[in-house]
């Protein structure tokens, strides 16, 4: 590996640091600090040895205001950086903000590209975990953003959340273990029942937050400090937590996002599921009707058996489609459970 | 003055006829992302980084006309983040520094995330080092910079910077050897 490294610390650099989109306001609110008489770092600069030295002169009592204020400090360990973008063959698309959207332009808020978030699913009452590649709201480090996360609406219309974006939050990711508190306040939701349905719900916090980490430990969930509160009323909170792959939905679609628009040419529907023998069926619908159906049998995704990632190639012409992936499922009566399957809209430009 | 970077009027290309409205301008528009990522690298904390950022810029504002060249306007900045983010890592490092050597590769269900997995390894393992060689690691690998930029950034000779990237590269090279993540175990 003499020569490697170079490579792989740009990749990793480049791979933390590049989905990260800053503010399209930083100008303005320099301008504005410039004309408020704000020192800049200059002054912060300035002010450390006197605070080091414990001046405690209002000067230095400023100072200390000004490092401390800040939100949520992430005593998160600097984020660990992987995307899990990566072994997807299609880069996630950019889904688009909810202000980028309705508020023209100006971003207000920097956002992380490509954060993996679990939703919910549901059949039923029956809820499993689906995946979204998200921009979302920067929060500390990626990992934070993503917690906090769970709390916002999916982009795929199907897709539900219970999790409500905690007031407090703090992702510690240790060498053995990701600590996550949270306030109480992200249990609001009286819709998640008390029941099974609360489990999965925490199970969308675990997959969420070691996808973000790009790191398989346990997860330990505190409310306000404390072990062994009851998530909604339900499921109680007492003990380190990892993925259960039963609570994953038989299949989603990592790309397109929904909504997303895909090139001329070829188009390519990718995600993941457990197709009986890697088996998926899929249709795709225009808006005069079906342009193309068939099945794809899938590549078993990691070490994780029964468990497929599929690559659907299409050629479409532009135009507004929508594709639903089922798995395919050879039980029949009670075993075979509810059918799932997934659906994403989505453009030819 | 609250258009965005770019409307309202045009930058003369000479940085020696910039004033210092016009020198915040024009760095913004051309280097406000990569300096915010450069700062979000130093700190691992997204959350500041715009913040540190913007101290730069107000910084650089207050000094324009005490800057003895510039020209050295952008490498005033640069060093003012690298110097922003090193003082708000402080007192999060004395707590870390001697965190344990980061749990082996996930045994992830989830994806074939050997890439992520890496990347998540080498990024450990630079978290690691001396704050020094970090920042030298980050300037070089992610921003590009040459060993006399570099140099100007930190606030170091260049022989300096040169034998903190030699023994940060080195001191990675043991880390991640140690870890058998790379080369080997795949």
């Amino acid at each position: 590996m003499s020569d490697e490294l170079p490579e792989l610390l740009r990749r990793a650099l480049h791979s933390e640091a590049d989905g990260y989109i800053p503010s399209d306001d930083g100008l303005r609110v320099i301008r504005k600090r410039i004309a408020d008489g704000d020192r800049g770092g200059e002054r912060r600069h300035r002010l450390v040895p006197l605070v080091a030295a414990a001046a405690a002169g209002v000067v230095a009592v400023g100072g200390v205001a000004l490092a401390t204020s800040r939100e949520p400090e992430g005593r998160t360990s600097p984020a660990p950086g992987a995307t899990p973008t990566a072994e997807v063959s299609v880069a996630p698309p950019v889904t688009p903000s909810p202000s980028a959207t309705t508020s023209g332009d100006a971003r207000k808020q920097s956002v992380i590209t490509g954060v993996p978030v679990y939703a919910l699913r549901m059949e039923g009452s029956e809820g499993r975990l689906v995946r979204e590649f998200r921009e979302v709201p920067a929060r500390g480090d990626k990992a934070t953003s993503a917690v906090s996360a769970l709390g916002l609406p999916p982009v795929d219309p199907d897709y539900r959340t219970f999790w409500r974006q905690p007031s407090r939050l703090d992702v510690d990711v240790r060498a053995d273990r990701i600590v996550v508190d949270l306030s109480p306040d992200a249990f609001a939701d009286p819709d998640a029942g008390s029941g099974t349905l609360t489990a999965v719900a925490v199970q969308q916090l675990v997959w969420t937050v070691t996808a973000a980490a790009g790191k398989d430990l346990p997860v330990t969930v505190l409310v306000d400090g404390e072990r062994g509160y009851a998530a909604w009323g339900g499921y109680r909170l007492d003990r380190p937590l990892r993925r259960e792959p039963a609570n994953r939905a038989p299949v989603w679609i990592d790309t397109p996002a929904e909504g997303a628009p895909l090139p001329a040419g070829t188009q390519h529907v990718t995600g993941q599921g457990a197709g009986f023998e890697g088996t998926f069926t899929y249709r795709v619908t225009g808006t005069s009707g079906q342009v193309a159906a068939g099945f794809v049998t899938g590549t078993q995704a990691g070490r994780s058996a029964g468990w497929w990632t599929f690559d659907i190639a299409l050629r479409l012409p532009p135009g507004a489609y929508t594709v639903t992936v089922v798995p395919d499922n050879p039980a029949s009566g009670d075993e075979r459970g509810p059918d799932w399957e997934d659906t994403k809209r989505f453009t030819v430009r | 003055m609250t258009g965005p970077a770019g409307t309202g009027y045009a930058v003369p290309d000479d940085p020696a006829a910039w004033d210092a409205d016009i020198a915040v301008t024009a760095l913004y528009s051309a280097h406000w992302r990569p300096l915010v990522r450069l700062a979000v690298l130093l700190t691992g904390d997204a959350s500041v980084a715009e913040e540190i950022v913007q101290d730069a810029f107000v910084a650089l504002y207050r000094r324009w006309t005490s800057l003895s060249d510039p020209r050295a306007a952008l490498a005033y900045v640069r060093a003012t983040v690298v110097n922003g983010s090193r003082s708000r890592v402080r007192h999060r490092v004395v707590e870390e520094r001697h965190r344990p050597a980061p749990a082996p590769e996930p045994a992830g269900p989830e994806e074939v995330a050997l890439r992520a997995a890496e990347d998540a390894l080498v990024l450990d393992a630079l978290r690691g080092l001396p704050r020094r060689q970090q920042e030298v690691l980050v300037l070089r690998y992610y921003a590009d910079l040459s060993e006399a930029e570099i140099a100007a950034a930190i606030g170091v000779s260049r022989g300096s910077v040169k034998r903190h990237a030699s023994r940060g590269m080195a001191a990675l090279r043991e880390r991640l050897g140690a870890m058998a993540s790379l080369g080997g175990a795949r």
